[in-house]
C-alpha cells in the first residue's frame, strides 16, 4: 500500500472517515520531521539573531569608532544618522529582523561589502579545518581508544589512559605555539601562517586535534572496556574468534556508537569556536573575521556570522541524528 | 586495519611536510624575483578605502598602494611627494605644485584636476564627507586645479599647517574614483605607490611591483598578512616566513638575535593619564580640580622606571605632550622628577594627607607595555596614598566615552598624539576648553593656544606653542608620562625596512 493511498485525512474519503488513523508511512514521518525540526531551525535563528542584536548595542557605539578620535559630537551624529544607528532601538531593530529574513544582513560598516558575501567566503575555510581536525581527532582516537579499552588493566594502557587524562586539560592553543615553535621555527619543515599550501594546514589541523583527541579517546576506550565485558563478545571468543577479529567486528562498531553523537558535537564546537587556533596560525576562517569585527564593532558582519554558525551548529546536529539514526536501528525505532 | 591506520596518518603528515620543503627558499633571488613578507597585527579593516584611516594600522598596507600629496617624516619635516613645492597664497588659500610624471596603476595621468577631484569627492561625497580624514582634514573648503600642474586648496580658516595635514590625503587614482565610487576603490585599489593589488583576501593582500611607479619597487612582488597574535608574529619572523613584522612588544626584544633584528625607535607619541575635572562648563567633584593635586599625582609616579624597566630604557619620561621633533616642543619643560616626598606636601596642602581614593578608564594593547605601565603608575600613586582602581575597557567603549564625555572616572588613558602631521595642536586643543567635549579647562591657556592655531608665521606659532607647552607643564591636565618606542622586528638580511612615522618605504626594501 502507498503512502499516498493509506492517508485518509487527505483523500477525505467517506469510507475512511470511520477508521482509525493508520500511523504515516516513512514519506509522511520523514517530512514531519523535517518540519519540526525546520521549525526548530527559524525558531533558534531568530532567538539567536534577537539576542545578539540587543547585546551588540550594549557593547557601544560604531559611529563613533568610524568617525575618529578627534571628531566632533556633529561629526558623530552625522556618521550615526549615515548608518541608521539614529533610528530608534525598535525600529533598528524591526528593520533588522525583517532584512534578516530575506538573508539580508546590510554591508560591512567598515569595508562596505555585503556581510553575508563577507562571511560566506570566510566560511570553506573554517569548515576546511575544522573537518581535517576532526578526520585527524577520528584518524587517532579511535584506534588509540581500542587499544586502551581492550585491555583496560594492561600496565601500558593504564599509563596511556594517564597522558590522555592529562592531555584533556592542556588548551589548543598552547600545543599549536609549541608546534609552530618546534615545526616551523626550529625545524623549519611546517609553515605556520596562513592557508597559501596544503602543508600550511598541518599544524593548525594537528593543534585543533590535540584538544579533541583525548576527550574521544577516553569516550571510545570506555565504550570499548565496556563492550568486551558483554554476553556476544564472551560467545564470539569461546566460538574461537582472535582477540583482534572480535574488537574489530563485534566490539568497535558497537562502541563507536557513542563516540559517533561525541564526534557530531565537536565538529559543531570547531564550526563555531575554533577562534584562537585560527587567530594563532593566521588562518582566514571565521574566527579572525569575528574577532575584527567584534573589536570594530561591525554589527552586520557580526550578526551574519553568527546567524550562518548556528544554522551550521544546528544542521551539524541533525546530520550527527540521523547518522545515528542510520547506524542503530534501535534509535530508528523509538522515534 | 590499526596498522593501516596509523600508515595513512603518516603519510598525510610526511606528505605534507614534503610539499611544505618543496616550496622551500633556496638562495637569496634576484631583487626583482623577491617577494617582500610582512606581518602586521591587522590589515586596513575598510580595504582599499584610504579616507577612512590615517593611521596604524592600515598605514602599514597603504604605505605600498597610495602616496600622500605632501610627507611628514619622524624629524617633523614636512617633505615633498606628489606635491614639489607649495605655497600659501592668501589667508585661507594655498597652491600646490603637482609632480611630473607620475602615473597610477591603472594607466592614469596625475594631474592638478584629478588631485582637485579626490579632495572634492572627500568633501562631498555622503559616503566619505564624514570619514576619519574627512575629519582630520575640516578646515579644507575646496580645491581647484589652477593650470595642469597647480591645485588650490581654500581652507574655512586659516590654518598654517595644511602642507602637514595633507600627508593624510592619500590619492587614489581620480577616474577610477569617480567610476566606481569609494566602494570600487576599496574593492579594487588603484594608487601611485610601488605595488598593486594582486589579490585582496580575507587576511592576506598580494601584490605585484608596479614598475611605472615614480618610486618603483627594487622586490617583485608584496605580501602583507594580518597576524593578530604577536607570539605567532615573532614565530614566523623567527621561521623565516615573513621579513618583517610590526608591533613588537618590548618582552619580545631579547628573543630577536643573529638572522632576526629588532628596530627600537621614539613613536612620537606621548603616554598619559588624563584629569577629567570639567564636564562642559561644569566643574566635576573631584579632587583632581585642584592644581596642587594634578601636580602631586605628576611627582608621584617614578616615569625614569617605567622607561628604563619596562621599555628597554628606549623611552623617555616627559613633562608636557609635544614629543621632541615636533612643532611647539619646550626643551626647557622637563619631566616631572619622582620625588614621593613633594607629591605627599602638595597633597596635605591641598587638603589630602592621607590620600584619596580614584579611577582611570583605560585601554590596553595600544602601546608597548602599556599594561605594565598603568600598573606601575597605580603602584607608585598608592605609596602616596592614592589608591588608583584601572578599568581596562574595549577600545570601541573608550571611543565613545570619549567622544560624549560620558566618563565616570576622574581621569582616562589619552596619548599626546602627533602622527602623522607631526603637528601638536590636535592633541594639545584635546586638552583644553577648545574641544567641544570639554573635560579640562583652563581658560587662559585654551586663549593661548586658540590664537596659535591660526597663526600663519611658522616662526610666532611655535613660540606661541611652546608658552602653551609651558602652561600647561605647570597646570597639567594630565599625567605626564612617556614618550613612547615603536618596535618593529625584522630579518637580518632585509635592506630599507625603514619604519618612518609609521610609513613603511617598500620601495626601498631588499633582502641581501
Amino acid at each position: 500500500m502507498t503512502d499516498t493511498a493509506s492517508a485518509p485525512a487527505v483523500t477525505g474519503t467517506p469510507v475512511a472517515a470511520g477508521r482509525p488513523a493508520r500511523p504515516p508511512g516513512r514519506a509522511g514521518r520523514l517530512a514531519r520531521m523535517l518540519a519540526s525540526r525546520l521549525s526548530q531551525l527559524v525558531l533558534l535563528l531568530f532567538a539567536v539573531s534577537t539576542l545578539l542584536f540587543f547585546l551588540l548595542r550594549l557593547t557601544g557605539d560604531p559611529a563613533t569608532t568610524l568617525a575618529g578620535q578627534d571628531a566632533t559630537p556633529d561629526q558623530v551624529e552625522a556618521v550615526r544618522e549615515q548608518y541608521g544607528l539614529d533610528a530608534p532601538l525598535a525600529k533598528q531593530y524591526a528593520t533588522f529582523i525583517l532584512r534578516a529574513a530575506q538573508l539580508d544582513f546590510g554591508t560591512s560598516v567598515q569595508s562596505g561589502a555585503n556581510a553575508l558575501t563577507e562571511v560566506l567566503d570566510r566560511l570553506p575555510a573554517t569548515l576546511q579545518l575544522a573537518l581535517l581536525a576532526v578526520l585527524l581527532n577520528m584518524l587517532v582516537a579511535i584506534p588509540f581508544g581500542a587499544w586502551i579499552g581492550s585491555r583496560s588493566d594492561g600496565r601500558a594502557q593504564s599509563i596511556a589512559s594517564g597522558v590522555v587524562f592529562v592531555g584533556q586539560g592542556m588548551p589548543g592553543y598552547v600545543i599549536g605555539l609549541v608546534l609552530i615553535q618546534v615545526f616551523a621555527v626550529q625545524l623549519g619543515l611546517l609553515p605556520s601562517i596562513g592557508n597559501a599550501s596544503a602543508s600550511a594546514a598541518i599544524l593548525p589541523a594537528v593543534s585543533l586535534a590535540a584538544f579533541l583527541v583525548p576527550r574521544l579517546t577516553r569516550v571510545v576506550s570506555a565504550n570499548v572496556a565496556e563492550t568486551m565485558d558483554e554476553d556476544f563478545v564472551r560467545t564470539a571468543r569461546a566460538a574461537g574468534a582472535s582477540r583482534h577479529t572480535v574488537i574489530l567486528r563485534h566490539v568497535l562498531p558497537n562502541a563507536l556508537l557513542g563516540a559517533a553523537a561525541l564526534v557530531g558535537t565537536q565538529l559543531a564546537i570547531l564550526v563555531s569556536g575554533a577562534l584562537i587556533i585560527e587567530v594563532i596560525f593566521a588562518w582566514p576562517g571565521l574566527g579572525a573575521l569575528m574577532i575584527n569585527s567584534v573589536q570594530q564593532l561591525d554589527f552586520p558582519i557580526v550578526q551574519a556570522a553568527v546567524f550562518t554558525i548556528a544554522g551550521l551548529v544546528f544542521l551539524t546536529n541533525m546530520a550527527t541524528d540521523a547518522l545515528l539514526g542510520i547506524l542503530d536501528p534501535r534509535l530508528r525505532r523509538q522515534r | 586495519m590499526r596498522r593501516s591506520i596509523a600508515v595513512q596518518g603518516g603519510m598525510v603528515l610526511v606528505l605534507g611536510i614534503a610539499l611544505s620543503a618543496c616550496g622551500g627558499g633556496g638562495g637569496t633571488k634576484a631583487a626583482g624575483e623577491q617577494t617582500l613578507k610582512v606581518g602586521v597585527d591587522s590589515l586596513p579593516a575598510s580595504q582599499g578605502n584610504p579616507f577612512n584611516s590615517a593611521v596604524s594600522p592600515g598605514v602599514y598596507t597603504y604605505a605600498a598602494i597610495y602616496d600622500p600629496l605632501t610627507f611628514v617624516d619622524a624629524t617633523g619635516q614636512v617633505k615633498p611627494w606628489l606635491a614639489t613645492e607649495w605655497k600659501n597664497t592668501s589667508d585661507t588659500t594655498w597652491n600646490f605644485t603637482i609632480r611630473d610624471g607620475v602615473t597610477f596603476s591603472n594607466g592614469e595621468t596625475l594631474t592638478a584636476q584629478g588631485v582637485a577631484d579626490v579632495a572634492n569627492y572627500l568633501k562631498q561625497n555622503p559616503e566619505v564627507k564624514q570619514s576619519v580624514v574627512a575629519n582630520d582634514l575640516a578646515t579644507i573648503k575646496s580645491a581647484k586645479a589652477l593650470d595642469g600642474k597647480t591645485v588650490e586648496f581654500t581652507t574655512s580658516v586659516k590654518d598654517p599647517v595644511l602642507p602637514n595635514k595633507l600627508t593624510e590625503l592619500l590619492i587614489p587614482a581620480p577616474k577610477a574614483l569617480a567610476e566606481g565610487g569609494v566602494k570600487g576603490i576599496a574593492a579594487k585599489p588603484v594608487g601611485t605607490g610601488p605595488f598593486q593589488v594582486e589579490n585582496w583576501g580575507g587576511n592576506k593582500i598580494t601584490f605585484t611591483a608596479f614598475e611605472k611607479s615614480w618610486r618603483a619597487p627594487k622586490a617583485g612582488g608584496l605580501e602583507i598578512q594580518a597576524m593578530q597574535d604577536p607570539a605567532s608574529r615573532l614565530q614566523a619572523l623567527q621561521s623565516g616566513q615573513v621579513d618583517l613584522i610590526t608591533g613588537v612588544s618590548p618582552d619580545q626584544v631579547d628573543q630577536m638575535k643573529g638572522a632576526t633584528q629588532a628596530e627600537v625607535s621614539l613613536g612620537n607619541q606621548v603616554m598619559s593619564l588624563a584629569f577629567r575635572t570639567v564636564k562642559g562648563k561644569d566643574p566635576v567633584d573631584s579632587p583632581l580640580t585642584d592644581k596642587k593635586v594634578r601636580q602631586a599625582l605628576n611627582y608621584a609616579v617614578n616615569k625614569q622606571g617605567i622607561a628604563d624597566n619596562l621599555l628597554l630604557g628606549k623611552a623617555e619620561p616627559v613633562g608636557q605632550g609635544p614629543t621632541e621633533k615636533v612643532v611647539g616642543h619646550n626643551p626647557d619643560v622637563q619631566a616631572y622628577p619622582y620625588d614621593p616626598a613633594k607629591a605627599k606636601a602638595l597633597l596635605a596642602e591641598a587638603g589630602h594627607p592621607n590620600g584619596f581614593a580614584m579611577s582611570a578608564d583605560v585601554v590596553v594593547g595600544s602601546f608597548p607595555a602599556d599594561a605594565d605601565i598603568y600598573q606601575a603608575v597605580k603602584q607608585d600613586l598608592a605609596k602616596v596614598g592614592v589608591n588608583l582602581t584601572l578599568n581596562q575597557m574595549t577600545f570601541p567603549n573608550w571611543m565613545q566615552r570619549y567622544t560624549g564625555n560620558s566618563w565616570k572616572t576622574e581621569a582616562f588613558g589619552l596619548s599626546w598624539n602627533a602622527l602623522p602631521t607631526m603637528d601638536p595642536t590636535r592633541a594639545m586643543t584635546n586638552f583644553t576648553c577648545l574641544r567641544a567635549a570639554t573635560f579640562f579647562c583652563d581658560k587662559p591657556t585654551a586663549d593661548h593656544l586658540s590664537a596659535a592655531l591660526t597663526n600663519m608665521d611658522a616662526d610666532k606659532r611655535a613660540a606661541q606653542l611652546r608658552k602653551v607647552v609651558a602652561e600647561m607643564h605647570e597646570n597639567p591636565p594630565a599625567l605626564y608620562l612617556v614618550h613612547q618606542i615603536t618596535i618593529v622586528g625584522k630579518s637580518a638580511g632585509l635592506e630599507g625596512a625603514k619604519d618612518d612615522n609609521r610609513f613603511f618605504r617598500y620601495d626601498q626594501m631588499v633582502k641581501k
